[in-house]
């Protein structure tokens, strides 16, 4: 059966979410409830409360509300999309919104990405290059020193790379991090 | 001699202005906040000064925010206490956490306060003071202490005085309790 915007709301416009314990209320076919919550700027608690209720499901539509929240001009939305990175699997999206977001010029989304880059992982191109450049340019020394500490922690070369595609295709079991 | 009225003494520092973001001003907050709590018996003075720390503007949190659970950001945060007083409750108005939240009690020990983010409603910071002195969500909508603020800021924005939440008369006693816990160590 269907959820209802309604339920959902009451569940998530509360003070202090605990998104965890929601995931079985709202189950996944409460998701396109959430997509519409998340849209809507103008009752921005519930729509930044929806982005980051979506990545507890982790399949490919609740991962497009992340995506599009990351493309929203609102800064609260890409924030909530930069806190749900971390609860994104390692995946091919996970580091196309995680190199779009750092591009932005909000240092608060920044720091949020690049707190969610876990020690050891493999970072992408496009993604390394960003994150290279805010070590050496940008105007935050806390912003300049976190990408220094992630950029030291990263895995590199031929092996790192084929182990993080295989984790993204098989999930993070296969090859554990480190 | 009757025991002195608890005081509520707080200090507002303000990282992020959140009137922009839902139109609520901290001067509607506060002023919910001092007519709920003087009501129920308390003193309620308030200050306030900016606080300029770019690199926690957004706070890291934990789900639910548990009130003994804290992130090394949180931490940091409540390190900033200049200009504060061992007997003030010290609020951070912040942008946002990352739980998408309206605010979160959690705090260390002997550093009374809490974060109060942009998304919160009018009741939110008054929710989070309810938090620091002791009290628990409770079940009934129409409480301070529900576990949502929001239905409170539709039926109480009426003027020309707003209809308070209620605090159960137990809650009550018990922040009375815990107020003059913090505040003891100021009026010894």
């Amino acid at each position: 059966m269907g959820k209802e915007y309604s339920y959902i709301k009451s569940i998530l416009l509360v003070e202090e979410p605990n998104y965890p314990e929601y995931v079985s209320l709202i189950e996944e076919d409460g998701i396109p409830i959430l997509k519409e919550m998340a849209k809507d700027t103008k009752n921005i608690s519930l729509a930044t409360k929806a982005v980051y209720m979506a990545s507890f499901f982790k399949t490919d539509n609740s991962v497009s509300i992340i995506k599009d929240a990351a493309r929203d001009p609102n800064p609260l939305l890409k924030i909530a999309a930069a806190s749900s990175l971390k609860n994104l699997p390692r995946s091919k999206e996970r580091w196309q919104i995680s190199a779009e977001l750092i591009k932005t010029d909000d240092p608060s989304v920044q720091k949020i990405v690049l707190k969610s880059i876990a020690p050891h992982e493999y970072i992408k191109a496009p993604l390394a290059n960003t994150i290279t450049q805010i070590s050496q340019e940008n105007q935050y020394e806390f912003l300049r020193q976190s990408a220094k500490t992630v950029l030291e922690n990263r895995q590199t070369g031929i092996w790192a790379y084929t182990k993080d595609t295989l984790n993204s295709w098989f999930g993070p079991k296969v090859f554990k991090a480190g | 001699m009757p025991d002195p009225k608890p005081k509520i003494k707080l200090h507002l520092k303000i990282l992020y202005d959140p009137e922009p973001v839902r139109g609520i001003s901290i001067n509607k907050m506060v002023e919910n906040a001092k007519t709920l709590f003087v009501s129920k018996g308390f003193d309620f003075e308030e200050r306030r000064m900016p606080l300029n720390l770019p690199d926690l503007l957004v706070v890291e949190v934990t789900p639910n925010c548990p009130l003994n659970i804290l992130t090394a950001e949180q931490y940091e945060l409540f390190n900033n206490r200049e200009h504060v007083t061992d007997d003030e409750i010290v609020i951070y108005f912040v942008q946002a956490d990352t739980q998408s939240g309206n605010g979160c009690a959690a705090h260390p020990s002997e550093k009374p306060g809490a974060i109060v983010t942009s998304i919160a409603t009018g009741w939110t910071l008054a929710h989070e003071i309810g938090h620091v002195l002791k009290i628990d969500h409770n079940l009934y909508k129409t409480r301070l202490m529900y576990r949502s603020t929001e239905e409170l800021i539709l039926s109480n924005s009426l003027p020309p005085l707003p209809k308070l939440p209620k605090i159960d008369s137990d809650e009550l006693e018990q922040a009375k309790a815990a107020a003059n816990i913090i505040f003891e160590d100021i009026d010894s």
